[in-house]
Parts: C-alpha cells; structure tokens; sequence
C-alpha cells in the first residue's frame, strides 16, 4: 500500500471523537422555522443496520446502537480505540484469517477510494465473560471523502451471516439442514459474490466503452490528416514529382486506407461482444442461399460447385448468425480462388448426440495446421495480403459470435488441399434437425439423431 | 443596402483540419467566408460577439460547423446553447466530426442539429463532403428570414 500524508486533524486517535461537533440547539433551525435539520447523530445510532466509523488510522469514531449490541459492546468502551484493538483476535484460533483479510480491505479502500464487499469472514467476537464466539460476518467498506478531497472516514457496515454460515457448514457436513433455509443461506452468500462480479464488469465494461469511444474518435483523426495532407500535396506537386514520388505518395495512402480499415473492424469487434442478442429462429437453408447473392460477383468468372445438405433450424441472432456465415462463405470462396475448379461443401452431423455441428469446406489454399492456434485471433493472419487480401478480422467475429452462442468453433486444414470450418452449437439451439445425410458427411459417431 | 456577407463558422480545435476543411472549401471559391474559433467557447464568443469578437461587425452565419470533440466547451454544448436561445436557434449546425459512434449521433439530434457528418478518411471524399456542405447551406438554402 503506498503511503499517502493524511489530513493532520485525523492522524491522533479522537478520545471522545464528534464530541463538541454537535451543533448548538438553536442552529438545528436553517433558514425558516419550517426546515428542520434532524439530528444526525440520533439518526446514525438509532439505525437498525450495524455500522462502525473508522478514522483512517482505523480508530472507532462511532458506532451505531444495532453495531453494539451485536458485537455485545458499549460505545464508550470502543470509541477513540483502534478496530483491532477493540475487536482482537481468537486466541484459540491462531490461524483465523478476519483480522488480516479487514485489514487488507479497509488499506485498499484508504488507496483507491473505492468501496469493497468482503467475502463472508470469520471473525470471532469476544464476549464481555472474555470468553469469544464464534461469528461469521458480511462486510462493505465505503470510503466518505473530505472536503479536501481525502479519504476521511470509512463506513464498515456488516450483517451478522453466522447463522446462515453454521447451517450450511452442518448441512456441508451431511446434517441436512432443513432445506429452504440451507438454500437461503446458499442465496446470500452466491448473491454477495454476484453483487461483486457485477460491480466489476460494470466497471470492466464502462472501461470498455471509453476506450472504443478513444479509437472511433482520437486514432481517426491523425490518420485523416496522414491521408488527407498525401493527398494535398499529391495535388500540390501536380506534374512536378516522377513515378518514384508518386510511388511513394500511393503508399502513403494506402496505407492510411488500410488503417482506417483496421480501425472500423477492430470498433466493430468490440461493439459485437456488447450488442444485445436477439435470439429467434434462424433458417440456415435460407441464411446460406441468402449469402451466397452476395457472392455472385466474386465468383464471376470462375468454375465454383456448390454442394450444399439441407441445414437444421438454429436458434439465434439473425444479423450475427449471418455474419457467421458472410464470414465462412467468403473465405471459402475467396481462398479458393487459385483452384480452376473450387469446389465448397456446406454439411452438417450431429457430435456426441447433444450437439450440432456445421461444417464449411473448401478445396483452395488451406493452411498449415501447426499455426492453427492463430486462425480465430484478432488480425491474425496466415496469407500475405498480396495473396489474399483480409484484415484478420473476420474469423476473430465468427468465433466470438459462435461463443455467445454457447458454441464453439475449430478447423482442420492442410496447404494447397483446402480448409473445412467447423462451428458447434449446443442442442437446445437447434430447432428442426437435419434430414438424413449421405453417408459421407456422417461424423464418426454415424448418427444424425 | 449592400447583400448580407455570408459567413461560415467553421469551430474545430485541429489546425489540420482547419487547413483541409479550408483548402476544401477554397477549391469551391467559399474561402473568403470562413471564420474559424478553436474551441467551443470561443464559437459562443464570436456569436454574442464577447472577449476578442466584441468588436466583430454584426451579423450571424449562415452555416455553424461544429466539431464534437474540443477543449473548454464541447461541440454539444456550443450546440446545446445555440438551439435554446431563440435568437440563435434557426443557425443550421452541422456537426463535422471524427465520431461514427451512435451514441454521438443520437445525442446531436437529440440537441437539434440540422445534420451530422463523419469525416471521411479520404481527403477526397472529405473535399466532397466540405463541398457538398459549403454548397448546400451557401447558395441552395433558403436562410430563415432575419
């Protein structure tokens, strides 16, 4: 933790501390008769929640009433102490955990400022005879800042989860406990680390967004001047430069094209793993026939076989589940394009009887599988852009949207004899199976259902 | 009485995109109207003629260009200003920016821009565009009468 000067006012532990703050009677009245400013104090200490206000040397400076009487104590017997002075340790359990895990959350809210859920913590209390309990709590330490700025106060509220903690270790035991309540004692604890995984992709994703808003935006505007000014100048020197500087110019803004390309998919990429899925039925028969018209024109030309089974209905997200296959399509034609007769095989088998697989295989420039592991990465590439033109962008799309899916995809490939594309999706997403296949697109199990 | 100058407000904190968006516009003979502000404040400062435009000879633009993204005052709030005082409302403004993200888009309309436009990287197409935009609100709009 790094150190950081506190404010001189809260460094010396408060005997007796918001003594003498409490305004004068006549100053509860603000204004006009009709406001009437509560008293605070009354307020905290009469809540029904368990608080404790630390000083950031983690000394008591209150406590509120429902706090006392859980942890059996009188407020002028804590107040001014520090925390674990007040609250020690088990004696009898030396290796218990509470105070060095309190401590770690309390010196992380005193850094950073922000509030912490702790896990449920065992941290014994001791009873007034001396003797201590065993007690298990759930915490959150929120950080109250000064006017300067400084963190200066924490607020440590708790709730008493022992109960809820000694029945399911019973029932953990094998002494089922009785079950609503051990599956009530279950719902707390899973809804405290709920609470913390949300606070943090919440904030994952709110990073997320500033930082593609910083791409379209902020990495945009140096590349329109790169291109925008080798265009001026191209204009500029007119006649005036040979094939070598106008040579040099085209790359220049080539080059800023192909970035400004770069930039699009990759903010592309990232509003896909946040756009919101629209689950409805999805033909695939349909999907693939559809994107096919699409391909027309880059297949002019050439000697392209379709062979194509009829495909089972899926369920998912319409524009995704097309860009999967804009994705699958495009690539077998396009890397098939050096074969005088590209041949491209859409099929379908059904895997360990609880998945579907689709499978897109083409007979053009594959690839060597031992850089398999590259194929789905984000502008990942396996060809030189002189021989096939791509951004790497396409197939990092098609696995992300497949795993939002809750499936996954793979392929098998070799150089210069093809490349097939596999994509799985679990059973619940089909809708209508496959008819009957020939028996070569069988997968080994044989069996279509 | 002498025809009323046409002015362009062009408000954008780049120096080069000032200097394309001028060379833009110079290629369409539109050059000798543009007033360029470096910043947000500076735009409201030219149009209630404050700070260093307190002197400027009255008269409003025919056409705001707005960049979304500047210091002190973003492009949204200069626009935020403009369509809520009545005196300032019927300038079109043309948010001129880097920005394709939806949320800007939205958020432009949503304060009353008259259009939005996302820089092109090409400086060709952007010559287009500043031309297109030059000419649209210069000569083939019909101004709110004063």
């Amino acid at each position: 933790m790094n150190a950081r000067p506190l404010p001189s006012s809260l460094e010396a532990p408060e005997s007796e501390p918001g003594a003498g703050r409490s305004a004068p009677a006549g100053a509860a009245y603000r204004g006009s008769a009709k406001s009437v400013e509560p008293d605070y104090r009354a307020v905290f200490e009469s809540l029904p929640g368990l608080y404790l206000i630390l000083t950031p040397k983690l000394f008591i400076a209150d406590a509120s009433d429902a706090y006392l009487g859980a942890t059996m104590t009188r407020r002028g017997e804590i107040l001014g102490r520090h925390i674990f002075e007040a609250f020690p340790k088990n004696p009898s359990d030396p290796d218990g955990t509470g105070i060095a895990n309190l401590g770690r959350s309390l010196g992380s809210v005193l850094e950073t400022g922000v509030a912490d859920t702790m896990a449920v913590q065992q941290y014994d209390i001791r009873r007034p005879d001396g003797a201590f309990e065993e007690r298990h709590w759930s915490a959150v330490n929120t950080a109250v800042r000064g006017g300067d700025g400084q963190v200066a106060f924490i607020v440590h509220r708790v709730e008493d989860v022992t109960e809820f903690v000694l029945q399911k270790n019973r029932s953990d035991r094998g002494t089922p406990a009785p079950g609503a309540e051990k599956m009530a004692s279950e719902i707390f604890l899973r809804a405290q680390q709920i609470q913390d995984a949300n606070r943090r992709l919440q904030s994952a994703n709110e990073e997320l967004e500033a930082f593609s808003y910083s791409i379209s935006h902020d990495l945009r505007a140096p590349l329109r001047h790169i291109a925008g000014f080798a265009d001026m100048l191209r204009d500029h020197l007119g006649d005036g430069t040979d094939s070598t500087g106008r040579h040099y110019l085209e790359t220049i803004f080539r080059s800023a094209e192909r970035m400004g390309r770069l930039i699009d998919e990759l903010l592309a990429f990232s509003r896909l793993g946040r756009a919101s899925m629209e689950l409805v039925p999805v033909n695939l028969d349909q999907l693939v026939a559809e994107v096919r018209l699409t391909l027309l024109a880059e297949c002019r030309g050439r000697s392209v076989t379709w062979n194509i089974v009829p495909l089972p209905e899926v369920r998912g997200d319409l524009t995704m589940m097309r860009q999967v296959f804009a994705n699958l399509l495009g690539n077998a034609v396009k890397y098939s394009r050096r074969q005088p007769e590209a041949v491209i095989e859409i099929g379908t088998f059904r895997n360990q009887a609880t998945d579907v697989v689709i499978f897109v295989r083409d007979n053009g420039a594959g690839f060597d599988m031992r850089h398999a592991g590259k194929l789905f990465g984000v502008f990942q590439r396996l060809h030189r852009e002189s021989e096939f033109e791509g951004t790497g962008v396409g197939l990092a799309h098609v696995r992300r949207i497949v795993n939002r899916h809750g499936g996954r995809v793979w392929a098998e490939a070799y150089p210069d004899r093809g490349a097939t594309f596999y994509l799985s999706l679990p059973s619940p997403a089909v809708l209508r199976p496959a008819p009957r296949l020939p028996a070569a697109y069988y997968g080994a199990e044989g069996e279509t259902r | 009485m002498p025809a009323p100058i046409k002015i362009i407000l062009l408000a954008e904190d780049s120096p080069q995109d000032v200097e394309m968006t001028i060379t833009a516009l110079a290629a369409h003979h539109l050059v000798n109207e543009v007033v360029v502000v470096n910043d947000g404040q500076e735009a409201l400062d030219f149009l209630y003629r404050k700070g260093k435009f307190e002197n400027r000879p009255p008269g409003l633009p025919v056409v705001i260009l707005l960049d979304l993204k500047m210091p002190k005052v973003d492009g949204i709030e200069v626009l935020r200003v403009i369509k809520s005082d009545p005196a300032l409302k019927t300038i079109p403004v043309v948010m001129l920016t880097s920005s394709n993200e939806e949320h800007d888009i939205l958020r432009s309309y949503l304060h009353g821009t008259n259009a939005y436009v996302v820089k092109p990287v090409g400086f060709r197409q952007f010559v287009e565009a500043v031309k297109q935009l030059g000419v649209f609100w210069t000569v083939h709009n019909e101004p709110p009468p004063v």
